[in-house]
């Protein structure tokens, strides 16, 4: 496993793949485009556009969101152009450029009502709105033509040159294909691409690490609704008769499942999921329809028995089990090495964290009351007590995810921040009770992503490759974090892999890339061996020196009072003592707390 | 002015009962597999056509596809080699019967053309059996995978079942007789019996199922499969036979609406899918996974339909779908459904 | 080589291998050189999705066609059917064409069963200058002929069988009708042209209202045109809806009597509604009536030849509206084969043959099809006049021709 690491030359990096991928996408679709038979062209030219739409859903379901409705961006990118075109006189290209904008504009306002939906509420909601717009072209009818379509449409002209050769726009279609697919697989790899992922495994805990989830979602949204609309202007354009049939339901779960299909993780899936299903139906069509002469249901049948089939065998999609094959290309260990040394925010001597009387109750069970205590520069502080002594919740009022019922938090002198992405630029990083860390990505990705709030880079800079200085450095900073946890050699594993042990300390390395003063660790040492326990003890201490302070929420006694300065315990919502360890340990009331006599 | 809002309503709350039926299927199945089935509207449509079948005397082709995939399931069951003895006789006893019961009602059907309870048994005993097929053939292996798979292969079943459904019965609809002719006049509004039955139907579906899951011991090892599938094993519950269950009732309940439905439309290949569709709005309003929310949610989209087809009939489907989302808004600020982690 | 990569590189290459076998497939064997000319005619039929119930029979008469002629020897040329199936989706319709046209280099495209899907296609056949005849109902397909120079089609339109109509109801002193139709191309196309008609008939369109296929429930649209106070419905549909919408008419308390459309003229029709569309007043087709117009008729020995044709396989009273409409397209592809090779074209010449066949069509005269006499000029691409269409009522659950 570890020897990956040793092997990976410096030319096996992300950014190297989805060139090479990309180019080999053109490649090979302008060598059909030029010298295959023309109906194969025509056909190439469907599945390119079926892949531009399929690569936004394919984003959208990165980002961990299911959307019914794509096809129905197509048809707003694919009337809109139309009717400008034909019916107003505005140039094609011009009128193509509406038809995507109007589509974006589209996805912005959907995006904005629906998003905020939780479970199935969301794809219920893109459901509806793919019907209601099916409906409303249909009851438009003087001016989309209605039901039974909208036709001569002018061609796609340049200037002077009209874009009526198939082979020509197949071309046109597969280059943005080939650059969609390439630089959405860069993304991925970047900044914004490790946020999508996030947003999919947690949404809390991006938020954590400075992710604003609301607008990132909204975002990947308007890209899916806008390439949507790409692909259904051209459309318009290629067929140059529309109607509300190919923009339907149907179409929109066609689009789906050629993403499942072909992998719903990367944008490579879509294209291949695009492919894919074509192939299929041709193949369908001409074996079992042609050959054996069975009617156009049998084809149906079979081609849900393969679907069942593949999924059932690879619920990752084709992109799945080819990937397996795929050779590793992730980021190298840099030549240099950078320190990591806690940034000197704040101000000196004051507490950085300091809780007063703070109090919680969810409706009529009161969950902590009167609790007190502070964190200052340079310290370990240690926070224990039974089970349900209101720890995870006093850990979440610190960090301002939970509103306290009563009393004062300050963190770094101000109180919590409103928006929990604020944390990480006031010094404050966290970890979390259950492990959550994106399983899908490295153990690298995982860590850099903790760099997130240091970085600006968006998507656009993400898909085509202006970030590079960005990235180099936040990967150097993750591979420092790395080695302070002593995990550098699983840099390349993917975090599903990790045994528990090993994920907290991912956890806490993704913790420190931040550069944080505070450092809020929940549980670091559950599941964690005994030698394991030991190394995180010279952790913690390695990090004080440095200047970074702590408070640990820990149930293993023998942790907390070899490594804290000062210990806080809580029972049963109330504050019982704060004290040195050995006061602590040796006082009665927190025996009988834990002993329950 | 109130005959044409009570017939308005009549219509709606007749339309929201057929969505019922099909919201309580995709609830069952949903609540204990994490299943979206889309191919749920084909349920109807199979029961629809069987029970067609099964009434002009013709012995159903789907009877006997059921009892062969059921008897190759157990066959491949009791191959198995950790079982004992007496555990393998007791499927095979078990497993005879079911294929029997199956076989036999399609028979008898077969034989006494006409006579309307028998047509019924057949068709809800054969498909209800579909359904266990199904969950055992793709639910079952990928029971792990994440949900928007789960939907998707639910997709290819809707393939293959819609492409059997066609080719066994040809794309002709068929005329099928109500349970009892003729209806009632309610003031000025005539209302047909076929409908009051769907709506008792409905209702009676819907307490049933609220009753079973409650109440008997079966149905709250339901519930814990649905919570929580590796707990529900540890207690020793067996989550295989849950998940059948529960595409048994869901497929049956949906056969039933179907063969309710039937008479009012004609059973044809195509009826499953525009009342799945409505049937998953209107249970997706109460979440999927509440029963009494359900039935707000399909008097609502039933109600809605029939009003909108009054005033703007060309835009009756806008309507019904944009109202979706306020809704949903709404339902989301008030009690969200629940998210699941990955 | 860790077993995993290994797997990977097997399905890397099973996928590529069937990736390949696949190619191969796609490839169709080039029409070999034979001893006879060949005729080749593509039929691309919406055999599934939305439309399979007017796409099956139209399978039904095209497979009937090929068994019954394909096999015949005593013909000068040979006849090769290649059918496919557009799932009722315009970009399939498309690129089957194209595929049809290039690959297997048909002579003749039988395209399509829905209006949109024949109105995507015309672009490409008018390019490739190869005649398509389609089976969908909108004139528009075929109008203005100037601009659709290649694209015919065989079902009487809308616009005959309504004016038929229209004519009965005046003459019946019907002052004020209302529009009950699908919303989908048909009922717009129907709409469309009963709009048009009524403005020179002196006939009031006093309400409209519309209904989808598979709807559960039409009371609320059946409702409203009762309260309208019409002289007279006209139901735009295709059964079961066209049945659904006349039951719930007479379920709201309309008296009145109601009309229907061309798509209501197939057995389907009486067979779902049994008594309850008792008095309906049906524009039909020949095929409906052909054993009650006159003997004189000359329709009605080639109606009396399919329909035996037909129902001997497919089963007796089976044969319908769309059956003919596709048996048709494929017996003016033959006629005007034949007329094109006696007016000289060579058939080794694919695109001459092509552009004389599409002359042949424009010069098909008296020509008794299943659906009507056709007259087929270089101004009027469907041929069919008044004489096409007949108007029937429902009596017994029969269709009674009650005007010819």
């Amino acid at each position: 496993m570890s020897s990956l690491s040793k092997e990976l030359g410096s030319w096996r990096t992300p950014n190297v793949a989805s060139f090479a991928v990309a180019l080999a996408l053109f490649a090979v679709s302008s060598l059909i485009a030029m010298s295959g038979p023309r109906y194969d062209v025509t056909l190439l030219v469907t599945v390119g556009l079926s892949a531009v739409a399929a690569m936004g859903l394919t984003l959208l379901l990165i980002a961990g969101q299911v959307s019914l409705g794509q096809a129905a961006f197509m048809a707003v990118g694919a009337y809109v152009s139309a009717i400008l075109a034909r019916d107003h006189g505005f140039p094609a290209v011009l009128a193509l450029f509406a038809g995507v904008a109007t589509s974006a504009v589209c996805g912005a306002i959907v995006g904005g009502i629906t998003l905020r939906l939780k479970g199935h509420f969301l794809p219920l909601a893109t459901l509806a709105m793919g019907m209601a717009c099916s409906a409303a072209i249909v009851a438009a009818g003087p001016v989309t033509g209605g039901a039974s379509g909208f036709g001569q449409i002018p061609p796609l002209s340049f200037g002077r040159f009209e874009l009526v050769d198939d082979r020509a726009f197949a071309i046109v279609v597969w280059s943005i294909v080939a650059v969609a697919a390439g630089g959405f697989s860069r993304l991925l790899s970047t900044r914004t691409g490790r946020a999508i992922a996030a947003l999919k495994t947690d949404i809390e805990m991006a938020g954590v690490f400075g992710v604003n989830a609301t607008r990132l979602r909204l975002l990947v949204f308007v890209v899916a609704a806008t390439l949507a609309g790409l692909s259904g202007g051209l459309y318009a354009f290629y067929f140059k008769f529309i109607s509300p049939a190919p923009f339907g339901l149907t179409s929109s779960i066609n689009l789906l499942i050629a993403c499942i299909f072909g992998g719903m993780s990367h944008p490579f899936g879509a294209v291949l999921g695009a492919s894919a299903v074509t192939a299929l139906e041709m193949f369908l069509q001409n074996t079992v329809a042609r050959m054996l002469g069975l009617s156009g249901n049998v084809e149906m049948i079979v081609f849900g028995v393969v679907l069942i089939g593949v999924l059932l065998r690879w619920p990752g999609g084709i992109w799945s089990a080819l990937h397996r094959a795929w050779p590793v290309f992730s980021t190298p260990r840099p030549a240099r090495n950078i320190e990591l040394t806690p940034s000197k925010r704040g101000v000196e001597g004051d507490d950085l964290l300091s809780v007063r009387g703070i109090g919680k109750k969810f409706g009529g069970l009161t969950a902590l009351h009167d609790v007190s205590f502070s964190v200052g520069a340079d310290q370990i502080v240690g926070l224990i007590g039974p089970n349900g002594a209101g720890k995870s919740t006093t850990f979440n009022i610190a960090t301002g995810l939970t509103e306290p019922s009563e009393g004062r938090v300050r963190l770094m002198g101000a109180p919590p921040p409103s928006r929990v992405s604020d944390l990480v630029h006031r010094g404050v990083s966290r970890t979390f009770q259950h492990v959550r860390i994106i399983p899908e990505r490295t153990v690298l990705e995982n860590v850099a992503f903790g760099g997130y709030a240091q970085g600006r880079s968006g998507m656009i800079a993400g898909m085509f490759g202006l970030d590079q200085a960005e990235e180099a450095a936040t990967f150097a900073k993750a591979w420092r974090a790395l080695e302070i946890v002593e995990l550098d050699g699983l840099a390349h594993e993917p975090a599903s892999r990790l045994a528990m042990g090993q994920a907290r300390l991912v956890e806490v390395a993704r913790a420190l890339i931040s550069r944080p003063r505070l450092l809020l660790l929940d549980e670091p040492a559950a599941g964690l061996r005994t030698g394991e326990k030991l190394k995180l003890v010279t952790l913690l201490h390695r990090l004080k020196r440095a200047g970074t302070s702590v408070l640990l929420v820990e149930h293993d006694m023998d942790l907390v009072m070899n490594c804290v300065d000062q210990v806080v315990v809580l029972d049963r919502g109330h504050g019982l003592m704060t004290g040195l360890p050995d006061e602590v340990r040796r006082d009665e009331r927190v025996i009988a707390a834990y002993l329950g006599t | 002015m109130l005959d044409t809002l009570l017939f308005l309503v009549a219509d709606g709350i007749t339309n929201g009962a057929v969505y019922g039926l099909l919201a309580l299927s995709l609830i069952v199945v949903y609540t204990v597999t994490r299943v979206v089935n889309i191919a749920q509207g084909e349920y109807v449509t199979l029961g629809a056509l069987s029970f067609a079948s099964a009434l002009s005397g013709t012995f159903s082709v789907l009877s006997a596809i059921v009892a062969a995939g059921l008897a190759a399931f157990a066959l491949k069951d009791v191959a198995d080699r950790r079982l004992t003895g007496t555990m393998r006789v007791r499927i095979v006893l078990s497993r005879a019967l079911w294929i029997f019961i199956v076989l036999a009602t399609a028979w008898l059907a077969n034989l006494l053309p006409g006579s309307y309870w028998l047509a019924v048994l057949a068709s809800l005993v054969a498909i209800a059996s579909l359904g266990t097929l199904i969950y055992r053939l793709t639910v079952e292996p990928v029971s792990g995978a994440s949900p928007i798979v789960l939907l998707i292969v639910s997709v290819g079943v809707y393939m293959v079942l819609h492409g059997t459904a066609v080719l066994i019965w040809g794309a002709e609809p068929r005329s099928v007789p109500p349970v009892v002719e003729g209806g009632v006049e309610l003031g000025p509004v005539f209302v047909t019996y076929q409908s009051l039955w769907i709506c008792a139907s409905s209702l009676v579906a819907m307490i049933a199922l609220y009753l079973f899951s409650e109440r008997t011991l079966t149905g709250q090892a339901l519930q814990a499969t649905a919570v929580n599938r590796t707990g529900a094993q540890l207690c020793g519950i067996p989550v295989g036979v849950a998940g059948q269950l529960s595409f048994a009732i869901g497929a049956g309940f949906s056969a039933l609406s179907g063969l309710l439905l039937a008479p009012l439309i004609t059973a044809n290949y195509d009826m499953g899918l525009p009342i799945g569709l409505k049937g998953f709005v209107a249970a997706a309003l109460g979440g999927i996974v509440e029963y009494p929310t359900a039935l707000v949610g399909v008097l609502l989209v039933g109600l809605t339909e029939s009003f909108s087809a009054f005033q703007v009939s060309a835009y009756r489907d806008v309507v019904v779908y944009l109202m979706v989302i306020p809704i949903l808004l709404w339902r989301n600020a008030v009690r969200p459904p629940e998210t699941h982690g990955h | 080589m860790r077993t995993t990569t290994k797997r990977g590189f097997i399905a890397l290459g099973i996928s590529m291998l069937l990736a390949a076998a696949s190619i191969a497939f796609l490839r169709s064997n080039p029409a070999a050189a034979q001893e006879k000319p060949e005729l080749r005619i593509a039929a691309i039929i919406a055999v599934t999705g939305p439309a399979s119930a007017l796409g099956a029979p139209e399978r039904n008469a095209v497979e009937l066609f090929d068994k019954t002629w394909s096999s015949r020897t005593d013909l000068p040329f040979k006849i090769k059917v290649i059918s496919y199936d557009d799932g009722s989706d315009p970009t399939k319709s498309v690129s089957l064409t194209r595929k049809a046209i290039e690959e297997d280099k048909v002579h003749v495209v039988v395209c399509c069963t829905t209006t949109p899907g024949s109105m995507a296609i015309i672009d490409t056949v008018s390019a490739a200058k190869v005649t398509m005849i389609s089976m969908a109902s909108s004139l528009s397909i075929v109008e203005p002929a100037s601009a659709r120079p290649f694209t015919f089609k065989t079902p009487t339109s809308d616009k005959l069988m309504i004016q038929r109509t229209l004519d009965y109801m005046k003459r019946q002193g019907i002052k004020k009708i209302g529009f009950f139709g699908l919303d989908d191309a048909y009922g717009e196309g129907g709409l469309k042209e009963l709009q048009n008609i009524v403005k020179d008939d002196g006939i009031e369109l006093a309400a409209t209202e519309r209904f989808a296929r598979q709807d559960t429930s039409f009371t609320p649209q059946a409702l409203r045109l009762k309260q309208a106070g019409l002289d007279a419905v006209y139901i735009h549909a295709i059964p079961p809806s066209a049945d659904l919408a006349h039951e719930a008419l007479k379920r709201v308390g309309y008296t009145g009597p109601i009309y229907h459309g061309g798509g209501s003229s197939i057995n389907a029709f009486v067979d779902i509604g049994k008594a309850n569309v008792e008095g309906a007043i049906v524009g039909v087709g020949a095929l409906n009536v052909y054993d009650q117009i006159k003997q004189d008729n000359p329709l009605r020995p080639v109606l009396a030849k399919f329909a035996d044709l037909f129902d001997g396989v497919y089963g007796k009273g089976k044969v319908d509206l769309f059956a003919g409409q596709s048996w048709d397209a494929m017996m003016l592809a033959v006629n005007a084969y034949q007329s094109a090779v006696a007016s000289g074209a060579k058939p080794d010449d694919l695109a001459g043959m092509r552009v004389a066949i599409k002359d042949a069509m424009e010069r098909t005269k008296d020509w008794p099809g299943v659906n009507g006499v056709f007259n087929i000029t270089p101004t009027d691409h469907l041929g069919l006049d008044k004489r096409s269409t007949f108007l029937s009522q429902i009596r017994g659950g029969k269709f009674v021709l009650i005007e010819e």
